[in-house]
This record gives C-alpha cells, structure tokens and sequence, in this order.
C-alpha cells in the first residue's frame, strides 16, 4: 500500500518538474502555481506513503536504499515547501524540483520490500541520527541549487548577455544570502548527525570512531563546510568561490549518501 | 618574529587551506584497505609502490605523522584565532562603547538619519525611547553631553561566547582521543558458551596480535540467538536477535552478571564488552570404514581435535580434523574457504597420521560422501552429520578513558554550532543631535553576523520606528 502511494507521488512530483521547468521558458505565473500545487499534492501522497510504511514496519523506514532515498527527497521537498512559503525564492523550484525527482525515481527502481531490521539496527539512535542526517544532506542539496543559480546568473552579468534565465533568476546578493542561511541550518544538523552517529557507533560497534569509509566521508563533508562557512568571513572568497564550494559539498555530500555503499567497503553495509 | 608566527597561525587562510588538505587526504584511507597485512597489499600494489605508499603511510592514513601534523595545525589555528580574537570580544562584552566618532560612524553600512522639527531633547527623547521599544531595540544604556542624548541598544551579546565554547570544544574532543589512544585499548575475545576466559586479544601498531590479561575472569553463561521468520513462519537464517549472559569473576568469585546484546553492552571497571559476533562449536560425526566397506567405527569430535582407531596389525592410526568450513566453496584466489556460517555444504580436512609418522590429508563433504578420497588411504572416511548446538559469543572488548572528554566535547560543539547559527550579536546605537528647535537622529546599526539578514531586520526597526514616531506627533 505504502508503495502505491508512493508511485502517485512519483507522478505528481514528475509534472511539477514540467510545469516549473516551462514556467522557466514561458514566464507565465500559472505554470509555477500548476507546478507548486502538484508538489504539494505529491508531498501529501508521500507522506501518507511514508506513515503506512512506518506502521507496517513498525519502526521509522529509513534502513535501506528505497527508504533512503525516498526520505532524503521527502525532506527535500518539505523544505522547499518552506522555504516557498517564507522567502519565496524565483525558480528555486525548477532548479531543486529536478533533484528531489531524480531520487524518487532512484528510489522507485530499486526493492522497496520492507525489511526486517539487523540487530545492530535496532536502537533508539537509528530515527535520530537518520533523519539529522539526511536533514542535513537535504539543506546542502538547496545550496547546492544557489550555487548553481549564482554561477548561472553571475556568467550572464560578466558576459553582459542578458539570456531568458536572467530575468527568472533571483539576484546575487539573494542567492549568496540563501546559500548561507540555509548552510546554517545544514552545518549543526551535519554535526548532530555525525555525533549522533558515533554515540551509536559507541554502543553497537564498541568505538565512536572507527574511520569507517562512512563516517570518514561524512568527516569530510564536514571538513568542505567547515571551510564553506568560514568563506564567509574572509575577504576575497565569498559569492564565487563559495558558490564553487557548495557545489563540490554537495558531491561529496552525494558520494557519502550513495557513492560509499556502491563502492566501498565498511561497516555501514545496510542502506 | 612571533607576531608574524600568531598571525599565520591565526589566519582564516590557513583555516580553510588546512580543513581542505584534511578532506582530500581522507579519501585515501578510503580508497585504501587500512591496516591489512603487508603481503596483501604487495600483491595488489608491486614491492615498489608498496614502499612508496608505506613510507607515505598511505596504510594507515589517519596515523600517519603528515594526518597528525594537519590535525595539529587545525589545533594550533582553532587556539590561536580564539586567542587573538578574544581581547576585542572581551572589550565589546564589558565595556560596550556608547558614544561613538565621526569616523566610526561612517565605517558603519546600517545607517539612518531623521531630523525632528518644533520639538524639544526631551521631547524627542522620550519619543525615541519609545519607538527604540516599539522597534524590538529598547534602549539598554544612554549618555549625554552638551550636544544631545546617546543611546544604544543590543541583542544576543552572549551569543559571541559561542565561538569560544565551539572551537574549544573541539580542542576538546582532540583530548579525549589523545587520552584513549595513549591509554586505552581495543580488543576482541570468543568465549564458548559455558567457558571462562581472562584474556584478550588486543592488534598491536604493526598489525599483530597480542594476548591481553583483563585481571579478572569473564564466562559466557549462555547464548541466545533468534532469527526472523519468512512470511509462511519458517525460521530464516536472518537474525533478530542474539544475547549472551555474561559474568565477572574476581578471585573465583562471581561479581557481576549480566545479559548483554547488540547496542548495550556491559560495563565493569570502566571496561565495555559489546556483543559484536556470534558462531558455532560444531561437532562433526565421522564413520571411518575399510577400503572393502567394513565399518571401523563412529566418531565425534570437533575441529582441532582428533580421535584414533586401531589397523589390522593393530597399530594406531591418529586423525585431527584440522579445518572444518560449513559452506565450502574455492574462493577467486583457489583458496578454501567458507561462504557463511550456515552449513550449506560442510567440509573437513582431516590429517591421518599412521604409527610410522607417515601422514596424509583429506578433504571428506557431508553433501558428497563418495568424494574420491586419498588413494593411498586404505579407508574410507565419511561426514556423516553435524551439531552445531554449542555457540561462542564474539564480543569487543573496549577501555577508554578518553570518551567521557570526548562526549563533553560533543555536546558543547553541538550547543555551541547552534548557538553560533541563531544568536547574532546585534547592536544600535541612537543619538540625538539638539539643533535647539529641532534635533537630528542618527541610527547606526551593526552585526558580527550575516550581513544582508541584519539589514533586513534592520530597515524593519527603522520602519516601525518612524511609524512611531509620526504617530506620537499626531
């Protein structure tokens, strides 16, 4: 049942990408609100998709790839919904939309049985220090989206060639200041998680810190916005080159999430 | 010369040259199987690389002495920039200047100007006052001179603090790992259910294993192990669960007990012991039978054990079962090995040693009993059947002194970060100007925070200011 509502939100999220990617062509305002309502009408069907699934599997579903991947778009989508409401950022939405879609999609073709959990799974850790991480993961995804946005419209202000994007793009100064609101939120959460993590690691793996491939990649997803968020302060390195490093944080933020399990071994064998 | 060192070890650069070295180096460790054996890593690099990575210490990354130093500098830099800043925070905590020069006032972005006509200072000082609170600003501390009145309001003081708290911390968490990787130590241990032991083996530096004495005796008084059920309620060998009851001895004398499984361990002495594997004790029932199919005779025993039986000359014939694997299968390397713990297809390689001190070996398979055996073995050896009721319980075994300086690093870095993000130190400063019948109001505002944020919160007060303003005129 869960995955049936799933696959509807699939397809809600599917025409909201259109909708907000032709509002990016056309400049009409009635495409971005066709697109805003299926969003929101997609994120109530993978809501409901998500509490099935936590009742008839009796413990938060965030354990294995589908799961992953459908929660980390879910938060996506529950912060653009957000950031929508309060800031109303122009085309945020054609730019993060596309994402969040891309690991619905992921999440769809991969199995989406439900799983009983390993012993090593069951703690009180294991709702904590998914969802902070994936909150985390999930801020990152948006100034990731700045990034790209402020690189996009900061070529077209140099080149002085002023293309159908510049007038949907939000200005610079908007995107930089994004980009580092939403790194505030992102940073402690990062940091939650990680801790949270190795208070777990504690207790079932005998050691907080084991330089695990998994947790040595979110180490140094951390160690990239720590220096994100120092950019800040020190002249010469904002806007651009913080762009540019939101950009590299946010692969090595996809690297730690997938890249990790795929490729390497460790301990963090499930999800 | 040591102002020049303070300042390259305070630098920002240096921050973020350092925390991006750090994350690049880390991939390597990575990439690379940490602390395996040598002779693994000849064989996937060639002698020559392998010098080369082992001198760069790419075999152990995050103890190599170039990790260390990088850690070391982050160090250095997190206590120099803390320390060098720390004079100016101090400053604006306990003397908070109030009347501020021409030349500070222009360095200011957030600024203002309002000019009040037909009113007296003390009029309009009331008035402000007023609209600083109507604003979210009221006024904290003011001054006045022969020119006019000043005022200065500000939130989120204490949230400068926070850096401090947060780069300390994590010095912090550098000390407790300092002091369990300089006292502590790591270890793994099997006891077979029903057995005692008083020893761990702990892996030294240069990958070998040492035996550890605990100074007390730990049993596994039994073991338990559930598993999960398939849909039709057939059991699978996915597991659910698994416990072992443990007790402490000291002297002989039973001290504590307690059922441990994964996620909670048990702790004595500041020792953890975390239930970490678990596998079987198995038995394996042997028939030994004449070249001519004759039965000898029927055997139990257990791997690295052996049984004996008696030739037609009446000499000894002595067996050991020197490996026993439940899922037999010949791995990429054409080595044996076992596939899982579950007795798919188990084998056993048995050496017989005859009375002359000739000895041959064997591999017998439960699952093919005609398995060509040893030619030159004039009998028959059959696996006949498992047991594999008793259990041993895998356990780590952890003492760190450091982790309590750790955790407290933890929870300071947390609330610290947060703090950080969400308490901005903002400060206003209002002065009024007497021109006699009419004063001039200079508003300048200021953030150690996000700039842009502030200006927005800024123009807000302005507003609702100059609306309270107008309306007290009225």
């Amino acid at each position: 049942m869960n995955v049936t509502f799933f696959l509807i939100s699939l397809g809600c999220y599917l025409n909201a990408v259109f909708f907000h990617l032709l509002h990016l062509i056309n400049r009409r305002g009635w495409a971005e609100r066709v697109g805003n309502i299926s969003v929101s009408l997609g994120f109530i069907f993978h809501t409901i998709a998500f509490g099935t699934r936590f009742f008839q599997a009796g413990h938060i579903p965030i354990t294995n790839l589908h799961e992953s991947l459908s929660f980390f778009a879910w938060i996506i989508i529950l912060i653009y919904l957000v950031l929508d409401y309060k800031m109303k950022i122009p085309s945020l939405g054609a730019f993060i939309l596309p994402l969040a879609f891309i690991f619905v999609l992921y999440a769809s073709i991969v199995p989406k049985g439900i799983q009983p959990l390993i012993p090593a799974l069951q703690s009180f850790w294991l709702g904590i220090h998914t969802v902070t991480s994936f909150a985390g993961y999930a801020t990152f995804a948006f100034a990731f989206c700045a990034g790209i946005m402020y690189l996009i419209q900061e070529s077209q202000l140099k080149s002085k060639k002023f293309g159908p994007l510049y007038y949907r793009l939000p200005s610079l100064e908007i995107l930089d200041d994004l980009s580092h609101r939403i790194i505030s939120f992102g940073f402690p959460l990062l940091t939650i998680g990680i801790i949270t993590g190795s208070l777990w690691a504690n207790s079932a793996w005998g050691a907080y810190w084991s330089w695990d491939p998994k947790e040595t990649w979110a180490l140094i997803t951390w160690f990239i916005y720590a220096a994100v968020v120092h950019t800040r302060f020190t002249v010469g390195w904002r806007g651009k080159k913080a762009a540019y490093l939101a950009i590299i944080g946010f692969c090595f933020v996809l690297f730690t999430f997938l890249g990790v399990n795929l490729l390497l071994k460790g301990l963090h064998s499930y999800s | 010369m040591i102002k020049r060192i303070i300042h390259f070890f305070s630098s920002l650069k240096l921050t973020i040259f350092t925390l991006i070295l750090l994350a690049f180096t880390s991939i390597i460790g990575t990439v690379i199987q940490q602390r395996q054996n040598p002779l693994l890593y000849i064989q996937r690099f060639g002698e020559p690389l392998y010098q080369i990575f082992k001198f760069l210490g790419f075999f152990d990354v995050y103890h190599s002495w170039w990790f260390m130093g990088l850690l070391l500098i982050l160090a250095l830099n997190l206590l120099f920039c803390s320390i060098r800043r720390f004079p100016r925070d101090w400053k604006i905590l306990v003397t908070q200047k109030i009347k501020l020069s021409e030349t500070e006032l222009q360095a200011f972005t957030s600024k203002e100007k309002i000019t009040i006509e037909n009113s007296t200072v003390d009029q309009t000082l009331k008035n402000v006052l007023n609209a600083m609170k109507k604003g979210g600003f009221p006024c904290k501390e003011k001054v006045k001179d022969e020119k006019g009145w000043y005022l200065f309001s500000e939130k989120g003081k204490y949230g400068r603090l926070a850096f401090y708290i947060t780069h300390l911390s994590i010095i912090l968490i550098f000390l407790g790992a300092i002091i369990g990787a300089a006292k502590g130590f790591k270890g793994f241990v099997n006891i077979t259910e029903g057995e005692k032991i008083d020893s761990i083996i702990t892996t030294s530096q240069d990958g070998k294993s040492i035996s550890k004495k605990l100074g007390f005796e730990v049993e596994c008084k039994k073991f338990e192990i559930t598993y999960y059920t398939d849909e039709e309620g057939n059991p699978t060998y996915r597991p659910k669960d698994y416990k072992s009851l443990l007790s402490i001895y000291e002297q002989g004398k039973e001290e504590y007990t307690k059922e441990i499984e994964v996620n909670h361990p048990l702790v004595y002495k500041g020792i953890y012991f975390y239930q970490s594997s678990y596998g079987d004790i198995p038995t394996l029932a042997i028939t030994v039978q004449t070249s001519e199919g004759d039965l000898v005779d029927h055997f139990k025993v257990g791997e690295k054990e052996s049984f004996h039986f008696l030739d037609k000359n009446d000499q000894k014939i002595a067996v050991q079962v020197l490996r026993y694997l439940p899922d037999f299968i010949m791995d990429q390397n054409r080595q044996y090995a076992t596939r899982s713990n579950i007795p798919n297809n188990p084998a056993a390689l048995l050496q017989i040693r005859r009375s002359n001190n000739q000895t041959e070996r064997t591999w017998v398979f439960q699952r093919i009993p005609n398995f060509p055996h040893s030619k030159s073995t004039d009998y028959k050896f059959t696996l006949t059947s498992i047991n594999a009721k008793k259990k041993y319980t895998g356990l780590q075994v952890a003492w760190d002194p450091g982790v309590p300086v750790v955790w407290a690093g933890c929870i300071i870095l947390i609330l610290g970060i947060i703090i950080i993000f969400s308490v901005p130190h903002h400060r206003l400063w209002v002065t009024i100007t007497n021109g006699g019948k009419y004063q001039t109001i200079n508003i300048i505002g200021s953030t150690n925070k996000n700039k842009p944020s502030f200006q927005t919160i800024f123009l807000k007060f302005i507003t609702a200011f100059k609306s309270s303003l107008a309306d007290t005129k009225k």
